[in-house]
Protein backbone atom coordinates (compact mmCIF):
# COMPACT_ATOMS: atom_id res chain seq x y z
CA UNK A 1 0.00 0.00 0.00
CA UNK A 2 1.71 3.30 -1.18
CA UNK A 3 -0.25 6.20 1.09
CA UNK A 4 -0.91 9.33 -0.73
CA UNK A 5 -2.31 13.01 -0.24
CA UNK A 6 -5.29 11.76 -1.84
CA UNK A 7 -5.75 8.76 0.17
CA UNK A 8 -5.00 11.14 3.05
CA UNK A 9 -7.68 13.26 2.22
CA UNK A 10 -9.62 10.92 2.18
CA UNK A 11 -9.10 9.11 5.23
CA UNK A 12 -9.54 12.25 7.12
CA UNK A 13 -12.41 13.31 5.53
CA UNK A 14 -14.24 9.45 7.09
CA UNK A 15 -12.74 10.27 10.21
CA UNK A 16 -14.34 14.14 10.21
CA UNK A 17 -10.69 15.88 11.27
CA UNK A 18 -10.21 18.83 8.99
CA UNK A 19 -6.22 19.01 8.64
CA UNK A 20 -4.15 21.55 7.21
CA UNK A 21 -1.80 20.99 4.00
CA UNK A 22 0.82 21.02 6.39
CA UNK A 23 -0.63 18.44 8.54
CA UNK A 24 -1.43 16.06 5.41
CA UNK A 25 2.02 16.70 3.76
CA UNK A 26 3.45 15.45 7.00
CA UNK A 27 1.06 12.62 7.49
CA UNK A 28 1.72 10.96 4.05
CA UNK A 29 5.17 9.62 4.73
CA UNK A 30 4.48 8.91 8.14
CA UNK A 31 1.41 6.47 7.53
CA UNK A 32 3.30 5.37 4.74
CA UNK A 33 5.89 4.24 6.86
CA UNK A 34 3.46 2.85 9.80
CA UNK A 35 1.49 1.25 6.98
CA UNK A 36 4.68 -0.62 5.71
CA UNK A 37 5.62 -2.15 8.87
CA UNK A 38 1.76 -3.42 10.17
CA UNK A 39 1.27 -4.88 6.96
CA UNK A 40 3.36 -7.78 8.15
CA UNK A 41 -0.05 -9.65 9.36
CA UNK A 42 -0.60 -9.91 5.64
CA UNK A 43 2.04 -12.93 6.03
CA UNK A 44 0.35 -15.01 8.92
CA UNK A 45 -1.14 -17.92 8.08
CA UNK A 46 -4.89 -17.46 9.49
CA UNK A 47 -6.22 -20.25 7.06
CA UNK A 48 -8.25 -21.34 10.70
CA UNK A 49 -8.41 -18.74 12.54
CA UNK A 50 -12.01 -17.08 13.49
CA UNK A 51 -11.41 -13.09 13.72
CA UNK A 52 -15.05 -12.37 15.92
CA UNK A 53 -13.18 -15.24 18.10
CA UNK A 54 -10.44 -13.10 18.92
CA UNK A 55 -13.34 -11.29 21.38
CA UNK A 56 -11.21 -12.17 25.11
CA UNK A 57 -14.36 -12.63 27.17
CA UNK A 58 -17.07 -14.84 26.55
CA UNK A 59 -20.51 -12.94 26.47
CA UNK A 60 -20.71 -11.68 29.96
CA UNK A 61 -24.67 -12.73 31.64
CA UNK A 62 -26.59 -9.84 31.25
CA UNK A 63 -27.65 -7.74 34.14
CA UNK A 64 -31.10 -7.10 34.77
CA UNK A 65 -32.99 -4.74 33.14
CA UNK A 66 -34.13 -2.53 35.98
CA UNK A 67 -34.12 1.11 35.84
CA UNK A 68 -32.26 3.07 37.92
CA UNK A 69 -31.97 7.15 38.15
CA UNK A 70 -29.61 8.90 35.24
CA UNK A 71 -27.45 11.82 35.79
CA UNK A 72 -29.77 14.95 36.04
CA UNK A 73 -30.37 17.69 33.28
CA UNK A 74 -28.48 19.94 34.77
CA UNK A 75 -25.49 18.06 35.55
CA UNK A 76 -24.96 16.71 32.10
CA UNK A 77 -25.25 20.28 30.27
CA UNK A 78 -23.00 21.47 32.43
CA UNK A 79 -20.00 20.03 30.51
CA UNK A 80 -21.82 21.00 26.81
CA UNK A 81 -19.82 24.04 24.83
CA UNK A 82 -23.38 25.24 23.89
CA UNK A 83 -26.92 24.60 25.67
CA UNK A 84 -29.83 26.46 26.04
CA UNK A 85 -30.43 25.36 29.54
CA UNK A 86 -32.73 22.32 27.81
CA UNK A 87 -30.98 21.26 25.00
CA UNK A 88 -27.35 20.95 23.76
CA UNK A 89 -27.11 23.63 20.81
CA UNK A 90 -25.60 22.63 16.98
CA UNK A 91 -25.70 24.66 13.87
CA UNK A 92 -29.03 23.69 12.07
CA UNK A 93 -28.64 20.28 9.78
CA UNK A 94 -32.58 20.72 8.20
CA UNK A 95 -33.80 23.21 5.86
CA UNK A 96 -36.69 25.27 7.22
CA UNK B 1 12.44 5.44 58.04
CA UNK B 2 12.18 8.96 57.30
CA UNK B 3 9.08 9.40 56.27
CA UNK B 4 5.65 7.21 57.45
CA UNK B 5 4.85 7.15 53.46
CA UNK B 6 7.89 4.91 52.70
CA UNK B 7 6.27 2.53 55.07
CA UNK B 8 4.67 -0.51 53.30
CA UNK B 9 0.66 0.20 52.52
CA UNK B 10 -0.63 -2.39 54.90
CA UNK B 11 1.42 -1.44 58.06
CA UNK B 12 0.71 2.47 56.44
CA UNK B 13 -3.29 1.96 56.37
CA UNK B 14 -3.21 -0.39 59.80
CA UNK B 15 -1.36 2.37 61.97
CA UNK B 16 -4.31 4.99 60.77
CA UNK B 17 -6.86 2.60 61.11
CA UNK B 18 -5.76 1.93 64.79
CA UNK B 19 -7.24 4.93 66.72
CA UNK B 20 -4.53 4.29 69.47
CA UNK B 21 -1.74 5.25 66.99
CA UNK B 22 -0.61 8.74 66.48
CA UNK B 23 -0.13 8.41 62.56
CA UNK B 24 -2.99 10.02 60.93
CA UNK B 25 -4.62 9.94 57.18
CA UNK B 26 -3.57 13.32 57.46
CA UNK B 27 -0.17 13.50 58.58
CA UNK B 28 0.14 11.21 55.38
CA UNK B 29 -1.55 13.48 52.90
CA UNK B 30 0.32 16.12 54.61
CA UNK B 31 3.81 14.43 53.37
CA UNK B 32 2.84 13.75 50.09
CA UNK B 33 1.43 17.33 49.28
CA UNK B 34 4.79 18.58 50.72
CA UNK B 35 6.88 15.83 48.56
CA UNK B 36 4.89 17.14 45.49
CA UNK B 37 5.44 20.80 46.39
CA UNK B 38 9.24 20.04 46.41
CA UNK B 39 9.79 17.72 43.45
CA UNK B 40 6.89 18.14 40.94
CA UNK B 41 8.02 21.40 39.69
CA UNK B 42 10.59 19.77 38.02
CA UNK B 43 8.97 16.03 37.56
CA UNK B 44 5.76 17.25 36.03
CA UNK B 45 4.09 14.20 37.28
CA UNK B 46 0.46 15.94 38.09
CA UNK B 47 -1.65 18.18 36.37
CA UNK B 48 -4.19 18.69 38.75
CA UNK B 49 -3.44 18.29 42.80
CA UNK B 50 -6.23 17.91 44.86
CA UNK B 51 -4.65 19.59 48.17
CA UNK B 52 -8.08 20.98 49.98
CA UNK B 53 -10.11 17.99 48.67
CA UNK B 54 -7.59 15.28 49.87
CA UNK B 55 -6.74 17.37 53.41
CA UNK B 56 -10.65 17.08 53.73
CA UNK B 57 -11.15 13.54 52.91
CA UNK B 58 -8.57 12.52 55.41
CA UNK B 59 -9.88 14.34 57.99
CA UNK B 60 -12.98 12.76 57.95
CA UNK B 61 -11.43 9.66 57.49
CA UNK B 62 -9.77 10.38 60.81
CA UNK B 63 -12.67 11.34 62.54
CA UNK B 64 -14.29 7.79 61.53
CA UNK B 65 -11.46 5.93 63.26
CA UNK B 66 -11.33 8.68 66.50
CA UNK B 67 -15.40 7.44 66.29
CA UNK B 68 -14.28 3.81 66.37
CA UNK B 69 -15.65 3.02 62.68
CA UNK B 70 -13.77 0.21 60.80
CA UNK B 71 -12.15 1.34 57.75
CA UNK B 72 -10.94 -0.52 54.75
CA UNK B 73 -7.47 -1.95 53.89
CA UNK B 74 -6.12 1.14 51.77
CA UNK B 75 -7.05 3.30 55.00
CA UNK B 76 -5.32 6.88 54.89
CA UNK B 77 -2.89 6.09 51.31
CA UNK B 78 -2.38 8.63 49.71
CA UNK B 79 -3.45 7.98 45.67
CA UNK B 80 -2.52 8.89 42.25
CA UNK B 81 -5.01 9.30 39.61
CA UNK B 82 -3.99 8.55 35.53
CA UNK B 83 -5.93 11.82 34.23
CA UNK B 84 -7.98 8.78 31.92
CA UNK B 85 -9.90 7.99 34.87
CA UNK B 86 -12.80 9.95 36.19
CA UNK B 87 -12.73 11.38 39.75
CA UNK B 88 -16.16 13.54 40.52
CA UNK B 89 -15.43 17.04 40.88
CA UNK B 90 -11.94 17.16 39.53
CA UNK B 91 -11.06 17.90 35.56
CA UNK B 92 -10.76 15.07 33.28
CA UNK B 93 -8.25 15.94 30.44
CA UNK B 94 -6.61 12.79 28.85
CA UNK B 95 -4.02 14.93 28.60
CA UNK B 96 -5.34 16.67 25.79
CA UNK B 97 -7.41 19.95 24.36
CA UNK B 98 -10.27 18.44 23.13
CA UNK B 99 -11.78 18.12 26.91
CA UNK B 100 -10.99 21.36 28.00
CA UNK B 101 -12.87 22.44 31.04
CA UNK B 102 -14.72 18.88 31.35
CA UNK B 103 -15.34 17.72 34.62
CA UNK B 104 -16.92 14.58 34.83
CA UNK B 105 -20.02 13.97 37.20
CA UNK B 106 -18.98 10.44 39.08
CA UNK B 107 -15.93 8.54 39.72
CA UNK B 108 -14.55 5.81 38.06
CA UNK B 109 -15.44 2.27 39.54
CA UNK B 110 -11.89 2.02 40.44
CA UNK B 111 -11.62 5.10 41.89
CA UNK B 112 -14.97 4.31 44.08
CA UNK B 113 -13.41 1.23 45.05
CA UNK B 114 -9.95 2.42 46.21
CA UNK B 115 -12.02 5.16 48.06
CA UNK B 116 -14.27 2.80 49.89
CA UNK B 117 -11.17 0.87 50.74
CA UNK B 118 -9.35 4.21 52.55
CA UNK B 119 -7.34 5.98 49.51
CA UNK B 120 -7.45 9.37 49.40
CA UNK B 121 -6.91 10.94 45.89
CA UNK B 122 -4.11 13.01 45.94
CA UNK B 123 -4.52 14.01 42.40
CA UNK B 124 -4.49 13.45 38.32
CA UNK B 125 -1.41 12.08 36.81
CA UNK B 126 0.04 12.90 33.44
CA UNK B 127 -0.74 10.90 30.37
CA UNK B 128 0.12 10.26 26.76
CA UNK B 129 -2.90 11.99 25.10
CA UNK B 130 -5.39 9.63 25.33
CA UNK B 131 -3.01 7.04 26.44
CA UNK B 132 -1.55 7.23 23.14
CA UNK B 133 1.94 7.34 23.88
CA UNK B 134 5.11 5.36 25.24
CA UNK B 135 6.92 8.29 26.66
CA UNK B 136 4.63 11.05 28.23
CA UNK B 137 5.41 13.37 25.47
CA UNK B 138 2.17 13.36 23.86
CA UNK B 139 0.42 15.33 26.44
CA UNK B 140 -0.97 19.18 25.40
CA UNK B 141 0.38 19.83 28.87
CA UNK B 142 4.25 19.31 28.07
CA UNK B 143 6.08 16.01 29.29
CA UNK B 144 6.36 14.38 32.62
CA UNK B 145 10.59 14.03 33.50
CA UNK B 146 12.01 10.64 34.29
CA UNK B 147 12.68 10.79 38.52
CA UNK B 148 16.18 8.94 37.91
CA UNK B 149 17.21 11.45 34.89
CA UNK B 150 14.98 14.76 34.33
CA UNK B 151 16.37 14.57 30.63
CA UNK B 152 15.09 11.42 30.08
CA UNK B 153 11.09 10.35 29.67
CA UNK B 154 9.25 8.41 32.32
CA UNK B 155 7.97 5.60 30.05
CA UNK B 156 4.37 6.25 29.02
CA UNK B 157 1.47 6.75 28.72
CA UNK B 158 0.85 6.41 32.66
CA UNK B 159 4.16 8.14 32.88
CA UNK B 160 2.94 10.55 35.47
CA UNK B 161 1.88 8.09 37.72
CA UNK B 162 4.73 6.23 37.50
CA UNK B 163 6.75 9.09 38.09
CA UNK B 164 4.44 10.18 40.84
CA UNK B 165 5.28 6.66 42.75
CA UNK B 166 8.99 6.68 41.85
CA UNK B 167 9.53 9.58 43.42
CA UNK B 168 7.74 9.18 46.30
CA UNK B 169 5.04 11.51 46.08
CA UNK B 170 2.45 8.98 46.39
CA UNK B 171 2.73 5.26 47.25
CA UNK B 172 0.16 3.95 45.00
CA UNK B 173 -1.23 5.01 41.75
CA UNK B 174 -3.37 3.67 39.10
CA UNK B 175 -2.93 3.95 35.25
CA UNK B 176 -4.27 2.16 32.31
CA UNK B 177 -2.43 -0.72 29.86
CA UNK B 178 -3.33 -0.69 26.51
CA UNK B 179 -0.17 -1.92 24.96
CA UNK B 180 1.93 -1.85 28.02
CA UNK B 181 0.83 1.80 29.43
CA UNK B 182 1.30 0.76 32.98
CA UNK B 183 4.26 -1.85 32.98
CA UNK B 184 6.82 -0.11 30.36
CA UNK B 185 6.80 3.49 32.90
CA UNK B 186 7.21 1.17 35.81
CA UNK B 187 10.01 -0.33 33.92
CA UNK B 188 11.21 2.76 33.45
CA UNK B 189 10.94 4.35 36.34
CA UNK B 190 12.41 1.16 38.15
CA UNK B 191 8.83 0.29 40.43
CA UNK B 192 6.04 -2.68 39.88
CA UNK B 193 3.46 -2.29 37.49
CA UNK B 194 0.54 -4.52 37.19
CA UNK B 195 -1.37 -5.42 33.78
CA UNK B 196 -4.25 -7.46 35.18
CA UNK B 197 -6.24 -10.26 33.22
CA UNK B 198 -8.83 -8.34 30.31
CA UNK B 199 -12.14 -8.49 32.72
CA UNK B 200 -11.03 -8.86 36.45
CA UNK B 201 -11.00 -4.67 36.97
CA UNK B 202 -13.81 -2.55 36.05
CA UNK B 203 -13.42 0.06 32.87
CA UNK B 204 -16.42 2.07 33.47
CA UNK B 205 -15.31 5.41 34.36
CA UNK B 206 -11.82 5.14 31.93
CA UNK B 207 -12.09 6.94 28.90
CA UNK B 208 -12.23 3.99 26.28
CA UNK B 209 -8.96 4.01 24.02
CA UNK B 210 -8.95 -0.01 22.58
CA UNK B 211 -11.98 -1.47 24.42
CA UNK B 212 -10.67 -4.67 23.47
CA UNK B 213 -7.07 -4.17 25.12
CA UNK B 214 -8.17 -1.50 27.78
CA UNK B 215 -7.27 -2.70 31.36
CA UNK B 216 -6.67 -0.41 34.88
CA UNK B 217 -3.70 -1.43 36.63
CA UNK B 218 -1.72 -0.75 39.67
CA UNK B 219 1.50 0.96 39.83
CA UNK B 220 3.61 0.83 42.93
CA UNK B 221 7.12 -0.09 45.08
CA UNK B 222 6.65 -3.66 45.43
CA UNK B 223 4.35 -6.54 44.41
CA UNK B 224 2.38 -6.81 47.99
CA UNK B 225 1.46 -3.09 47.67
CA UNK B 226 0.13 -3.33 44.28
CA UNK B 227 -1.55 -6.41 44.97
CA UNK B 228 -3.12 -4.81 47.79
CA UNK B 229 -4.51 -1.49 45.52
CA UNK B 230 -5.91 -4.95 42.77
CA UNK B 231 -7.55 -6.47 45.54
CA UNK B 232 -9.68 -2.97 46.44
CA UNK B 233 -10.21 -2.31 42.26
CA UNK B 234 -10.89 -6.40 41.05
CA UNK B 235 -14.55 -7.50 40.32
CA UNK B 236 -17.49 -7.58 38.16
CA UNK B 237 -19.04 -4.96 37.58
CA UNK B 238 -22.48 -3.60 36.40
CA UNK B 239 -21.41 -0.90 34.82
CA UNK B 240 -18.89 -2.81 32.64
CA UNK B 241 -19.98 -5.80 30.69
CA UNK B 242 -16.28 -7.65 29.93
CA UNK B 243 -15.79 -7.28 34.09
CA UNK B 244 -16.15 -11.02 35.56
CA UNK B 245 -15.30 -12.76 38.86
CA UNK B 246 -12.34 -14.89 38.56
CA UNK B 247 -11.31 -18.59 40.69
CA UNK B 248 -9.66 -17.57 43.97
CA UNK B 249 -6.67 -17.35 43.68
CA UNK B 250 -4.25 -20.26 43.66
CA UNK B 251 -1.78 -20.37 46.89
CA UNK B 252 1.37 -18.13 46.09
CA UNK B 253 3.57 -21.00 44.79
CA UNK B 254 6.94 -21.29 46.13
CA UNK B 255 10.32 -21.05 43.41
CA UNK B 256 10.68 -24.94 43.91
CA UNK B 257 9.32 -26.81 40.32
CA UNK B 258 8.13 -23.09 39.48
CA UNK B 259 8.40 -23.92 35.36
CA UNK B 260 9.93 -20.43 34.25
CA UNK B 261 9.01 -19.63 30.54
CA UNK B 262 11.98 -18.22 28.46
CA UNK B 263 10.55 -16.93 24.88
CA UNK B 264 13.47 -17.58 21.92
CA UNK B 265 11.70 -14.80 20.09
CA UNK B 266 11.88 -12.01 22.77
CA UNK B 267 15.29 -12.89 23.87
CA UNK B 268 17.04 -9.72 23.57
CA UNK B 269 14.51 -8.13 21.34
CA UNK B 270 16.03 -5.65 19.40
CA UNK B 271 17.25 -4.59 22.64
CA UNK B 272 19.93 -3.23 24.90
CA UNK B 273 22.72 -5.56 26.73
CA UNK B 274 22.27 -4.14 29.94
CA UNK B 275 18.60 -5.04 29.65
CA UNK B 276 19.37 -8.68 28.39
CA UNK B 277 21.86 -8.81 30.91
CA UNK B 278 19.64 -7.77 34.04
CA UNK B 279 17.03 -10.14 33.17
CA UNK B 280 19.45 -12.98 32.67
CA UNK B 281 20.65 -12.10 36.36
CA UNK B 282 16.84 -12.50 37.73
CA UNK B 283 16.08 -16.16 35.56
CA UNK B 284 19.63 -17.24 37.27
CA UNK B 285 18.40 -16.16 41.09
CA UNK B 286 15.20 -17.93 40.11
CA UNK B 287 17.09 -21.29 38.89
CA UNK B 288 19.27 -21.42 41.69
CA UNK B 289 16.45 -21.13 44.36
CA UNK B 290 14.65 -24.06 42.28
CA UNK B 291 12.74 -23.38 39.53
CA UNK B 292 12.98 -24.46 35.97
CA UNK B 293 13.49 -22.75 32.56
CA UNK B 294 11.59 -23.75 29.93
CA UNK B 295 12.63 -22.85 26.25
CA UNK B 296 9.59 -21.59 24.52
CA UNK B 297 8.82 -20.58 21.03
CA UNK B 298 6.13 -18.28 19.91
CA UNK B 299 6.27 -17.58 16.49
CA UNK B 300 3.65 -15.25 16.21
CA UNK B 301 4.61 -12.87 18.92
CA UNK B 302 6.75 -10.77 16.03
CA UNK B 303 3.60 -9.98 14.70
CA UNK B 304 2.28 -8.50 17.89
CA UNK B 305 3.15 -5.25 17.20
CA UNK B 306 1.68 -5.54 13.51
CA UNK B 307 -1.87 -6.65 14.99
CA UNK B 308 -1.38 -4.32 18.11
CA UNK B 309 -0.73 -1.17 15.83
CA UNK B 310 -3.91 -2.12 13.49
CA UNK B 311 -6.53 -3.70 16.08
CA UNK B 312 -5.91 -0.79 18.62
CA UNK B 313 -6.28 2.46 16.38
CA UNK B 314 -9.45 0.69 14.57
CA UNK B 315 -10.57 0.83 18.01
CA UNK B 316 -9.63 4.30 19.11
CA UNK B 317 -11.17 5.37 15.48
CA UNK B 318 -14.20 4.80 16.66
CA UNK B 319 -14.23 5.34 20.27
CA UNK B 320 -12.81 8.79 19.80
CA UNK B 321 -15.79 9.86 17.57
CA UNK B 322 -17.44 11.06 20.33
CA UNK B 323 -15.09 13.93 20.70
CA UNK B 324 -17.57 16.13 18.47
CA UNK B 325 -17.88 19.20 20.49
CA UNK B 326 -21.68 18.90 20.90
CA UNK B 327 -21.82 17.40 24.36
CA UNK B 328 -19.01 18.03 26.49
CA UNK B 329 -14.94 19.68 25.89
CA UNK B 330 -14.20 21.90 23.45
CA UNK B 331 -16.00 23.65 20.29
CA UNK B 332 -14.73 25.78 17.05
CA UNK B 333 -18.21 26.54 16.14
CA UNK B 334 -18.79 27.01 12.03
CA UNK B 335 -22.08 27.62 10.85
CA UNK B 336 -22.82 23.99 9.57
CA UNK B 337 -22.41 21.03 11.26
CA UNK B 338 -19.84 19.28 9.45
CA UNK B 339 -17.09 21.47 9.68
CA UNK B 340 -17.58 21.95 13.08
CA UNK B 341 -16.43 18.42 13.73
CA UNK B 342 -13.98 18.77 11.79
CA UNK B 343 -12.65 21.90 12.85
CA UNK B 344 -13.05 21.03 16.54
CA UNK B 345 -10.96 17.56 15.93
CA UNK B 346 -8.01 19.41 13.95
CA UNK B 347 -8.06 22.24 16.72
CA UNK B 348 -8.18 19.48 19.71
CA UNK B 349 -6.86 16.32 18.67
CA UNK B 350 -2.30 16.26 18.88
CA UNK B 351 -0.24 14.22 16.09
CA UNK B 352 -0.51 11.23 17.89
CA UNK B 353 -4.20 11.14 18.68
CA UNK B 354 -4.76 12.33 15.09
CA UNK B 355 -2.24 9.79 12.99
CA UNK B 356 -4.35 6.71 15.26
CA UNK B 357 -7.27 7.88 14.37
CA UNK B 358 -6.00 8.72 10.23
CA UNK B 359 -4.60 5.09 10.97
CA UNK B 360 -7.85 3.26 12.32
CA UNK B 361 -10.24 4.80 9.97
CA UNK B 362 -8.24 3.27 7.09
CA UNK B 363 -7.99 -0.06 8.63
CA UNK B 364 -11.76 -0.04 8.51
CA UNK B 365 -12.41 1.73 5.52
CA UNK B 366 -14.28 0.15 2.53
CA UNK B 367 -12.27 -1.74 0.36
CA UNK B 368 -9.27 -2.14 3.13
CA UNK B 369 -10.78 -3.79 6.17
CA UNK B 370 -10.42 -7.18 4.96
CA UNK B 371 -6.73 -7.19 4.06
CA UNK B 372 -6.15 -4.66 7.69
CA UNK B 373 -8.54 -4.99 10.00
CA UNK B 374 -10.06 -8.29 9.60
CA UNK B 375 -6.94 -9.92 9.33
CA UNK B 376 -5.13 -8.58 12.08
CA UNK B 377 -8.26 -10.07 14.35
CA UNK B 378 -7.56 -13.37 13.34
CA UNK B 379 -4.18 -12.79 13.47
CA UNK B 380 -4.98 -11.95 17.65
CA UNK B 381 -7.15 -15.32 17.42
CA UNK B 382 -4.08 -16.97 16.43
CA UNK B 383 -1.92 -15.39 18.37
CA UNK B 384 -3.92 -16.62 22.21
CA UNK B 385 -4.03 -19.82 21.38
CA UNK B 386 -0.47 -20.24 20.54
CA UNK B 387 -0.08 -18.64 24.24
CA UNK B 388 -2.52 -20.66 25.67
CA UNK B 389 -0.34 -23.16 24.20
CA UNK B 390 2.92 -21.70 26.10
CA UNK B 391 0.99 -21.79 29.25
CA UNK B 392 0.28 -25.34 29.38
CA UNK B 393 4.21 -25.86 29.43
CA UNK B 394 5.25 -23.03 31.85
CA UNK B 395 3.69 -21.45 34.92
CA UNK B 396 5.27 -17.82 34.40
CA UNK B 397 6.48 -16.23 31.21
CA UNK B 398 9.87 -14.34 32.18
CA UNK B 399 11.34 -11.33 29.90
CA UNK B 400 12.28 -7.90 29.71
CA UNK B 401 9.25 -5.12 29.93
CA UNK B 402 11.13 -2.98 27.54
CA UNK B 403 13.63 -2.94 25.18
CA UNK B 404 15.67 -0.36 26.43
CA UNK B 405 16.01 1.64 29.69
CA UNK B 406 14.40 5.64 29.68
CA UNK B 407 15.48 7.54 26.71
CA UNK B 408 16.04 11.14 26.22
CA UNK B 409 13.14 13.42 25.98
CA UNK B 410 12.74 14.39 22.25
CA UNK B 411 14.98 11.38 21.49
CA UNK B 412 11.80 9.27 19.43
CA UNK B 413 9.59 12.69 19.04
CA UNK B 414 10.60 13.05 15.22
CA UNK B 415 9.83 8.72 14.51
CA UNK B 416 6.65 7.46 15.25
CA UNK B 417 7.25 3.78 14.05
CA UNK B 418 10.37 3.64 16.18
CA UNK B 419 8.31 5.17 19.13
CA UNK B 420 5.38 2.13 18.31
CA UNK B 421 8.54 -0.23 18.92
CA UNK B 422 9.30 0.52 22.35
CA UNK B 423 6.02 -1.71 23.21
CA UNK B 424 7.28 -4.50 21.38
CA UNK B 425 7.42 -6.78 24.54
CA UNK B 426 4.17 -5.82 25.76
CA UNK B 427 1.69 -6.14 23.49
CA UNK B 428 1.35 -9.80 23.16
CA UNK B 429 0.09 -9.87 26.86
CA UNK B 430 -2.87 -7.40 26.15
CA UNK B 431 -3.81 -8.77 22.56
CA UNK B 432 -4.18 -12.54 24.52
CA UNK B 433 -5.70 -10.80 27.77
CA UNK B 434 -3.09 -12.35 30.06
CA UNK B 435 -1.83 -10.82 33.05
CA UNK B 436 1.38 -9.67 33.21
CA UNK B 437 3.84 -7.46 35.80
CA UNK B 438 6.93 -5.42 35.69
CA UNK B 439 9.07 -5.43 38.60
CA UNK B 440 12.59 -4.16 39.40
CA UNK B 441 15.59 -5.63 38.19
CA UNK B 442 18.58 -3.31 39.00
CA UNK B 443 19.98 -0.25 37.59
CA UNK B 444 21.86 0.21 34.91
CA UNK B 445 25.36 1.39 34.95
CA UNK B 446 24.31 4.53 34.21
CA UNK B 447 21.50 4.48 36.98
CA UNK B 448 18.88 3.89 34.95
CA UNK B 449 16.22 1.78 36.19
CA UNK B 450 15.36 -1.84 34.10
CA UNK B 451 12.18 -3.71 34.49
CA UNK B 452 11.70 -7.71 34.09
CA UNK B 453 8.26 -8.86 32.91
CA UNK B 454 6.22 -11.89 34.28
CA UNK B 455 3.34 -13.07 32.48
CA UNK B 456 1.21 -15.85 33.45
CA UNK B 457 -1.94 -16.96 32.40
CA UNK B 458 -5.67 -15.78 31.81
CA UNK B 459 -6.73 -15.47 35.71
CA UNK B 460 -3.44 -15.91 37.38
CA UNK B 461 -2.80 -12.50 38.53
CA UNK B 462 -1.39 -13.56 42.09
CA UNK B 463 1.09 -15.92 40.78
CA UNK B 464 2.21 -13.32 38.48
CA UNK B 465 2.57 -11.02 41.66
CA UNK B 466 4.03 -13.29 44.56
CA UNK B 467 6.41 -14.80 41.90
CA UNK B 468 7.72 -11.11 41.65
CA UNK B 469 7.77 -11.05 45.09
CA UNK B 470 9.86 -13.99 44.54
CA UNK B 471 12.11 -12.37 42.23
CA UNK B 472 12.75 -9.74 44.91
CA UNK B 473 13.70 -11.81 48.12
CA UNK B 474 15.89 -13.83 45.35
CA UNK B 475 18.04 -11.31 43.73
CA UNK B 476 17.43 -8.19 46.59
CA UNK B 477 16.64 -6.06 43.96
CA UNK B 478 13.77 -3.86 44.32
CA UNK B 479 12.68 -0.40 44.65
CA UNK B 480 15.24 2.28 45.10
CA UNK B 481 14.63 5.70 45.64
CA UNK B 482 16.22 8.34 42.98
CA UNK B 483 18.14 10.74 43.96
CA UNK B 484 15.79 13.44 44.09
CA UNK B 485 13.45 11.49 46.06
CA UNK B 486 16.36 11.83 48.86
CA UNK B 487 15.99 15.52 49.06
CA UNK B 488 12.75 15.43 50.46
CA UNK B 489 11.75 13.88 54.16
Amino acid sequence: MHVTETLVRHVARLARIELSDGEVAAMVPQLDRILGHVEAVANVDVADADPASADAVPSAALRPDVAAPSLERRVVLRNAPATDQVFFLAPKVLED
Amino acid sequence: MTSPLDLPVAEMAARVADRHDSLKAADLVDAALARVRALDGRVRAFLHVAEEGARRAAEALDARVARGEAVGPLAGVPLAVKDNLAVAGMPLTCASKILGGYVPPRDATVVARAVAAGAIVLGKTNLDEFAMGSSTENSAFGPTRNPFDLERVPGGSSGGSAAAVAAGMAPLALGSDTGGSVRQPAALCGIVGHKPTYGRVSRSGLVAFASSLDQVGPFARTTQDAAALLRAIEGPDPLDATSRAFPAARPAAGLSGLRVGVVEELEGAGGDPEVAAAVGRVRAALLARGATAVPLSLPLSKAGIPVYYLVAPAECSSNLARFDGMRYGARVDAPEVEPLYARTRDAGFGAEVKRRVLLGTFALSAGYADAYYKRAMAVKTRLRVELAAAFSRCDVILSATSPFPAFRVGEKAGDPLSMYLCDVLTVTANLAGVPAASVPAGLTAGGLPVGAQLWAAEGHDDLVLSVGAAVREATGLGYVAPAIAKEVA
